[in-house]
């Protein structure tokens, strides 16, 4: 299962974010450390080294270490996050257009839900499933975000991208469109409701009366 | 490396201003031009952080707001950042290398006319009657092809960029031809000065990149005129591909020059020789290089490109970026440093830069990419590298070079001012546009609604905003009275290392009357320390 948030907990929260706040922080002494002790009120002759080749190679070679480690946990985790299940547990056909939401679920039996002015376009999922989405746009180039997954994707005219997302919590989350596409955009958002597994299926039956 | 006089009459005027082939008035034209349009796209952003200070639409609509953006980012990359940068250079590459003159000084001053004509079409699009361009400034199609962006407002937008990316062009290729050709005797390649080896990656990155961004927004055009070019279903992703072939060189042609000066600045007021000459330059060399390579990193979510390469590239870029902070910081290291506006501009540089160097490492993995991509996270992490990175040492480089330019000092007590306020309005403006990104806001958006959280942090950014125009306004006023109550400088006030300061202030039409001799890329350093 491809846990979205999770894999992005772990490669943000727990990796780059520490990491990177670990160089910034010691960067910054650095830069205060040369700032006040080598002030021009403390009057010393400057320095008249200029180059320090070794020690300025193995600072390079930690970089270079330092950066290995992150790209690798980037491509385990891009290689999870990537994956597309050739039998999800459910299937919803996205389509985006301007300034709405289309989400169509094939083979159940239930008309689609559409966004208008009055009302978003819902998507409902049941918790903890593999769902397996299949998007296109209808003009211009828009991008399904959910934030609560920490995934984006961009749809394309004439073309259709697949991707697999797994919602893991009950709740009701916004959605938005995060590729600029036109007057309306900023209001181009909807609404995704993760149901228990019951739930959903109750809610399937209630769309086919 | 002399120069015949002209035996013709001198223009006077604003005619010689106009007409002006010396790469002095060159400079100070695109610089001025360039400040302009500085505090021009300024106030756009003011009007836009504004709008967005509360939820609701309350100052402008939304689709005044799209031309704003369009207008702000378009209008500082291709209109103000990119020619700073140039502005310094047709300025002090020639005096750095002791060339009597820039290389082509016509092709020098027909770039600087094609750069003010592309600004006139850019912004004429707001007086016609669809209005401006609003498709950001990448202009993906289809969104700006005739279909979803009718009107004269996007064709004069896309003629206004080629003129003005055109101007740079034509800049670029004399800088590079002044370094190449024109240099003193003496100054070898390894005796050129930092700023002037920025100047050579960055030329090298101008010269291959620009161009493909003119064929793409002509093709753009083309398919606008029915032609059909991105209209396969392939379409839309290449162009994306010709766009970020440019626009990601381009960040860093708006990144290497101001990095260079700042270079200079530190050194000057280090009172000490650059720290790591060569390893600079061959970081140099393989930053231009690799950011050849990295385009496709603002692709990531198309799911249309090898992500794993365009990650590995990119993430690979904070090599050669943390070996030029080495040699930055190890200046300082060893020194004795003084503590004039241009330094305090230059350190503001290490410390905020730092945050949109290390942001850009996390965006260039894509499982984060994914969820920050097209987010205010994004626009944190630019504005963090352009306004917080490039502009902070642009201003590092007005402190140190206005008295070169003009003889007079700025002030000091009101720099220093201006650098406090641009320091904590710069971080309150950006830094909670990180959080708003990672809590769910994405970008290009004139509203948003009570219920999404984002309120307290928006205002936030709004009041940051204000606070960084009133720095902005401080340094204005700076300008004038410096101007205006001049404080002399002389020809040499800071105990400079290159040769710029081995003449007059400002110099004269031909630059130099004598030259010291040039043993290494700092030879009024060598001077003062008995080795020339």
């Amino acid at each position: 299962m491809t846990d979205t948030r999770s894999q992005f907990h772990e490669l943000f929260g727990e990796l780059y974010l520490p990491v990177t706040l670990t160089v910034g922080t010691i960067v910054v002494l650095v830069v205060l450390f040369a700032v006040v002790r080598y002030r021009r009120s403390r009057n010393r002759e400057p320095s008249r080294k200029s180059e320090a080749p070794l020690l300025e190679s193995a600072y390079a070679v930690t970089i270079a270490v330092i950066l290995g480690v992150l790209i690798w946990a980037t491509f385990t985790a891009e290689a999870k996050v990537d994956k597309v299940s050739a039998t999800p547990g459910l299937r919803v056909d996205v389509t985006a257009f301007k300034w709405q939401w289309r989400f169509d679920y094939p083979g159940k039996g239930v008309p689609p839900s559409i966004g208008s002015d009055s009302h978003h376009a819902e998507l409902v999922v049941p918790v903890d499933t593999v769902v397996g989405f299949r998007m296109t746009s209808r003009d211009v180039i828009h991008a399904l975000w959910i934030p609560v997954a920490r995934f984006k994707r961009d749809a394309f005219p004439n073309r259709y991208t697949s991707f697999d997302l797994v919602f893991d919590q009950l709740g009701t989350y916004p959605g938005r469109c995060a590729e600029f596409c036109g007057l309306e955009h900023a209001g181009m958002t909807l609404e995704v409701r993760v149901l228990t597994k019951q739930a959903f299926d109750d809610w399937l039956a209630a769309r086919r009366r | 490396m002399t120069t015949v006089a002209s035996e013709r009459p001198v223009p006077r005027g604003l005619l010689a201003w106009a007409a002006a082939t010396d790469h002095k008035r060159v400079g100070v034209l695109t610089g001025a031009t360039a400040l302009v349009l500085l505090l021009v796209n300024g106030a756009f952003a003011l009007v836009m952080r504004s709008e967005l200070a509360w939820p609701g639409t309350q100052i402008v609509g939304l689709k005044t707001y799209n031309e704003l953006f369009t207008a702000h980012g378009s209008g500082m990359i291709y209109l103000v950042v990119t020619p700073l940068a140039f502005a310094l250079a047709v300025y002090f590459v020639p005096l750095q290398v002791g060339a009597a003159e820039i290389a082509g000084p016509r092709f020098a001053l027909l770039g600087f006319w094609l750069y003010v004509c592309g600004a006139v079409a850019m912004y004429s699009g707001f007086l016609t009657q669809e209005g401006a361009a609003r498709f950001g400034w990448t202009a993906f199609p289809p969104l700006s092809d005739s279909t979803n962006s009718p009107g004269l407002g996007s064709d004069l937008w896309l003629l206004g960029v080629c003129l003005a990316v055109g101007g740079m062009f034509v800049l670029s290729g004399c800088v590079l031809a002044t370094i190449v050709r024109l240099r003193a005797p003496g100054m070898t390649m390894l005796r050129l000065p930092v700023f002037c080896w920025t100047m050579v990656v960055t030329t090298l990155m101008t010269l291959t990149t620009f161009p493909v961004l003119i064929v793409a927004l002509t093709l753009l055009e083309l398919d606008r005129r029915g032609v059909g070019v991105f209209t396969s279903s392939g379409g839309p992703a290449a162009y994306q591909h010709l766009f970020w072939f440019y626009g990601h060189p381009v960040v860093y042609v708006m990144f290497f020059p101001f990095v260079g000066a700042m270079g200079e600045v530190i050194a000057t007021f280090s009172r000490r020789r650059f720290f790591g000459y060569h390893a600079f330059v061959i970081s140099l060399l393989a930053f231009a290089a690799l950011s050849m390579s990295v385009w496709a990193h603002h692709m990531f979510t198309t799911g249309q490109v090898t992500n794993q390469y365009f990650s590995l590239t990119s993430t690979l870029i904070a090599i050669p970026a943390g070996i030029e902070y080495f040699d930055l910081i190890g200046t300082m290291i060893g020194g004795s440093i003084l503590f004039r506006t241009p330094m305090l501009f230059a350190i503001g540089f290490l410390l905020l830069f730092l945050i949109g160097g290390l942001s850009g490492i996390m965006v260039a993995s894509p499982p984060i990419d994914y969820h920050v991509h097209d987010s205010f996270f994004i626009v944190a992490h630019f504005h963090y590298t352009l306004f917080a990175g490039s502009m902070f040492a642009f201003f590092a480089a007005v402190y140190y070079w206005f008295p070169k330019v003009t003889g007079a000092f700025l002030r000091e007590g009101l720099g220093k001012f201006h650098f406090l306020f641009m320091f904590v309005g710069t971080n309150l403006t950006f830094f909670p546009m990180f959080l708003l990104g990672e809590k769910g806001m994405p970008r290009r958006v004139g509203d948003y609604r009570g219920s999404d959280g984002f309120t307290g942090l928006n205002l936030i950014s709004t009041i940051g905003a204000f606070l960084t125009a009133l720095a902005i306004a401080i340094f204005v006023c700076n300008v004038f009275v410096s101007l205006r109550r001049r404080e002399p400088a002389g020809a040499d006030p800071w105990e400079g290392q290159t040769l710029e300061w081995a003449t007059s202030s400002p110099p004269p039409r031909h630059n130099f009357d004598a030259l010291p001799a040039v043993r290494s890329f700092a030879p009024l350093l060598d001077v003062r320390e008995g080795k020339a």
